[in-house]
């Protein structure tokens, strides 16, 4: 008898084999079915499927005859595998390879065989189908293509077999994980919904109703704005459709704070992130909602603490501090010298004490944002020699002498006095402490371009490598064994930085050279408007907090061809220049002085003087690069019938327009008060009423109108669409917003939605070319 | 000159009156409460009244509309002084007719200084 031999790749066709999982399994009638066909086909008593494991052959199936395995050393079908072809025997008594081999001998006494080969896609022989008899038998090609195509199938069975396997292998991992998902989702503490991009609501998690008081069935289906207060929830379809329209994000990919409202009424401070998903059938955007009330509350209670104790410390200091002042003084009697001294000593404690109370309340309310600043525009000059003098006496205490290096330039900053002065103050006074005594500190100034530097030189030894990373935060003291720090709070530079953030500039230092170090700060200036003189050229006035800003603006008025530009930042400046300059034209951006730009408006409108200027209301949003867009604002009134104001209003902009009765459009949807209004005012404008935005629009298109009258609510909700009509009308706008600041950020709003500094440059040109005209 | 101090503190009474008197020049007179420092003015008719903002009962606020409700009293200056001195805080004194806030911790050696700097200002207007 001869052996098979073992195939040259037997440990890959193992593998192959070990990923069918077919061995020791059940029988199966597909398989059943194939060797019953091969049998008749072959007209042969037996036929099997049969695969060859590592040392044995094992039937799937087996027609004719109850075998289960072989040894593999005396099986037909290894050396199918062995060969990878078929294996045709007649007569295995005449064939030497099988004439004494045990199955033909004796057991089932097998005498003919016929076996194809079952090939993987790989190429890999597992076993056979085979057609055994125990009569020598020929075989026919007929019967062997029949073969042959019975093994393919029974391959792919097997194949169909091992993918049913892995499949389900699959979506056990997939329903696993699914339920570890669902499993996040339900325990998560905040809460997760999911719209669509209508605003409907599709998912919620069950923090949700826990946050919101929502069951799920309560709010699936329903518009996601019923979790929202006034204004937004009457607003957010319009944020959504401005988002599908713009594509400018407000609050997707950021995080935001808002204000939640839950099924009671009652609404809380909430932080929102929003993502967006696109999935198969559209536009989901899938919000994170975090309960912030606790932190608020705990914040608050931080807040109440540190200035409680502050104001509990303060007041034994306010005796301690008195009496020892007293004492020291000599007013109380004279003092042994020994005793002078330890009163001194206690005296200058207690000052250091009050200053570190002062200084840890200071950072509490720049932390907390409720520092109460107030900038103005001051000429630097002024601040500075303030400063020196000031800081004169404290330096002669420890003999250095102020000097100021070189001139002081004409400047204006836009600054908190106070709080400029608190800054310098610190840095002369950290100079004065690390100078060596009959050293000079410095003072000096340089302008930029955008900014002006301050700089505070001393010559002392100069700050230590290790410390000049964490100089500017709390505590920070390069060495706390220096008996010189012991002067400070450590808290100084914080402060300072944070303060002079605050004012939109920047704090730093380096090493000078010569020695010593170099402190400054940098803050941006504007030219100085000489007030006693009135200039007779083209004169404009742009009312912009944030210089960088100002000075865009400023480019876009100029190229409209007014020669003289002035910038007021603050309210008080505007006031100021518009008291002592005509103006032909006036910029007003809303974000002025957190929400004084609608006051500022009616005070220009109620000064006969300054009645008719053109006003060009923008709004720059603090950016850089300002997204800005233009209205001609003649009013805002917080009324709809305020029949006075608006004749007022009306006639000046027929001044405007040089038209003797103007051509006037009234968006408002209540019939009787269009009536009202088209009466009274029916001397100066005829007016034209329309009930909303959408019978607007084409009227607009058709016709010119001089003037506009509609309320804040329809310019919000028409964005662009109507702004791009409005052209050089002139807009009388309604609104009932509770406060200035309210009423500013929703115009800011809905201007920043129109997007369109073309706009704002052809008004601003149409204004000046009119002023000149 | 006569100035009259309304604090409830005892030691800043105590420290008032020695900065007012071994300090400055001026003559002083204490009173612990608001209708203490009100009766007392009354009688005393003093130039300047330098009271405390925060104290039980009726709080420097009260006493000052009190003090500028009485036709006898309505001209007398009133100084605050104390340690709720925020710039918000101060605008709102001055608004409702203070004529000058000096800020505790204060220095028993400048306070008459400080007094002085507040009655110029209030002379000029």
């Amino acid at each position: 008898m001869r052996v098979a031999r073992i195939p040259h790749n037997e440990q890959a066709r193992l593998r192959a084999l070990e990923q069918y999982a077919i061995l020791d399994t059940a029988s199966e009638t597909s398989f059943d079915a194939i060797t019953t066909l091969a049998a008749r086909i072959l007209e042969r008593p037996i036929a099997m499927v049969s695969i060859v494991d590592a040392d044995r052959q094992w039937c799937k199936s087996c027609f004719g005859m109850q075998l289960r395995q072989t040894p593999r050393d005396i099986s037909f079908c290894s050396h199918v595998v062995a060969d990878e072809g078929p294996l045709i025997v007649g007569d295995a008594a005449a064939d030497e390879r099988f004439s004494d081999n045990p199955l033909v001998l004796g057991g089932p006494r097998l005498r003919s065989y016929a076996g194809m080969p079952l090939v993987t896609t790989d190429g890999f022989v597992l076993g056979t189908l085979a057609a055994i008899d125990r009569e020598p038998r020929a075989v026919t090609d007929k019967q062997l293509g029949a073969l042959e195509l019975l093994a393919g199938q029974t391959v792919a069975l097997l194949d169909l077999r091992r993918q049913t396997r892995l499949l389900a292998g699959q979506s056990d991992a997939l329903a696993h994980r699914e339920l570890q998902l669902r499993a996040i989702l339900d325990t998560a503490v905040d809460a997760i919904i999911t719209i669509d991009k209508s605003g409907l609501i599709e998912a919620v998690n069950p923090a949700v109703e826990r946050l919101f008081g929502y069951s799920p069935p309560e709010l699936i289906g329903q518009n996601v704005s019923i979790l929202m207060p006034s204004p937004h929830r009457e607003r957010h379809d319009g944020y959504l459709s401005a988002y599908e329209r713009t594509g400018q994000r407000r609050v997707i990919g950021v995080g935001r704070e808002v204000l939640a409202r839950r099924k009671d009424g009652s609404s809380f401070p909430a932080d929102l992130a929003v993502s967006q998903l696109e999935l198969g059938e559209g536009r989901r955007f899938t919000g994170v909602i975090r309960d912030l009330s606790e932190r608020r509350r705990i914040e608050q209670l931080k807040d109440d603490f540190v200035s409680t104790v502050s104001h509990e410390l303060r007041t034994p200091l306010t005796s301690l501090r008195g009496s020892l002042g007293l004492v020291a003084s000599g007013v109380t009697g004279e003092l042994p010298p020994q005793a002078r001294a330890h009163i001194q000593m206690a005296l200058s404690n207690a000052k250091r004490l009050g200053r570190l109370i002062s200084d840890v309340l200071d950072l509490e309310k720049i932390r907390s944002g409720r520092l109460d600043s107030r900038r103005n525009v001051v000429r630097l000059s002024t601040l500075i020699e303030q400063a020196i003098a000031v800081n004169d006496a404290f330096a002669a205490s420890y003999q250095i002498r102020l000097e100021l290096d070189g001139d002081l330039p004409d400047v204006d900053v836009v600054v908190d006095e106070d709080r400029l002065n608190q800054v310098l103050s610190n840095l002369i006074a950290n100079a004065v402490t690390f100078s060596p005594a009959d050293w000079p500190v410095e003072v000096s100034v340089r302008v930029g371009a955008a900014r002006v530097r301050v700089s505070v030189r001393d010559y002392g030894p100069g700050v230590p490598e290790q410390f000049r990373a964490r100089i500017f935060q709390r505590f920070a003291q390069a060495d706390s064994s220096n008996r010189r720090s012991k002067a400070g709070t450590g808290l100084g530079l914080s402060i300072s930085k944070s303060l002079i953030e605050g004012m939109n500039g920047q704090i730093g230092f380096e090493a000078a050279e010569g020695g010593g170090t170099r402190f400054f700060i940098e803050l941006p200036w504007l030219p100085p408007v000489a007030l006693s003189e009135a200039s007779g050229a083209a004169l404009a006035l742009v009312c912009e907090p944030d210089l960088d800003v100002a000075h865009s603006l400023r480019a876009v008025v100029e190229q409209a061809a007014l020669s003289v530009v002035h910038v007021a930042p603050t309210e008080d400046r505007a006031r100021e220049l518009l008291a002592k300059f005509a103006y032909g034209l006036v910029v007003l951006d809303l974000e002025l002085a957190q929400g004084s730009a609608s006051s500022l408006i009616s005070g220009i409108r109620s000064n006969p003087a300054t009645r008719a200027v053109p006003i060009v209301v923008v709004s720059a949003g603090g950016a850089q690069t300002p997204d800005m867009a233009g209205l001609l604002v003649i009013d805002i009134l917080p009324q709809r019938i305020d029949v006075p104001r608006l004749l007022e209003a009306a006639r000046t902009a027929c001044v405007l327009t040089r038209t003797e009765r103007c051509r006037a459009l009234h968006i408002e949807s209540d019939g009787e008060v269009r009536q009202t209004l088209s009466t009274a005012l029916a001397e100066v404008c005829q007016l034209t009423g329309v009930e909303d935005v959408a019978h607007a629009l084409p009227v607009l298109s058709g016709q010119h109108f001089d003037l506009v009258l509609l309320d804040l609510e329809s310019l919000e909700s028409a964005g662009p669409a109507l702004l791009g009509k409005l052209g050089e009308a002139q807009v009388i706008l309604f609104s009932a917003a509770a406060s200035a600041q309210a009423l500013a950020s929703r115009m800011s709003r809905a201007l920043a939605e129109a997007h369109n500094d073309e706009a704002l440059l052809r008004s601003i040109v149409a204004l000046a070319r009119r002023g000149r005209a | 000159m006569k100035v009259l101090l309304i604090d409830d503190e005892e030691d800043i009474r105590s420290i008032g009156k020695l900065s007012l008197e071994a300090v400055g020049n001026f003559q002083a007179t204490l009173a612990a409460s608001a209708a203490e420092g009100i009766k007392s003015a009354l009688s005393d008719r003093p130039d300047l009244i330098l009271m405390d903002m925060m104290m039980p009962g009726v709080d420097g606020l009260a006493a000052l509309l009190e003090i500028r409700r009485t036709p006898a009293l309505e001209r007398v200056p009133v100084v605050f002084l104390t340690a709720k001195a925020q710039r918000s805080d101060v605008a709102r004194y001055l608004e409702m007719g203070a004529a000058g806030v000096i800020c505790k911790p204060f220095d028993p050696m400048t306070l008459p200084l400080e007094i002085q700097r507040v009655l110029a200002g209030v002379a000029k207007e």
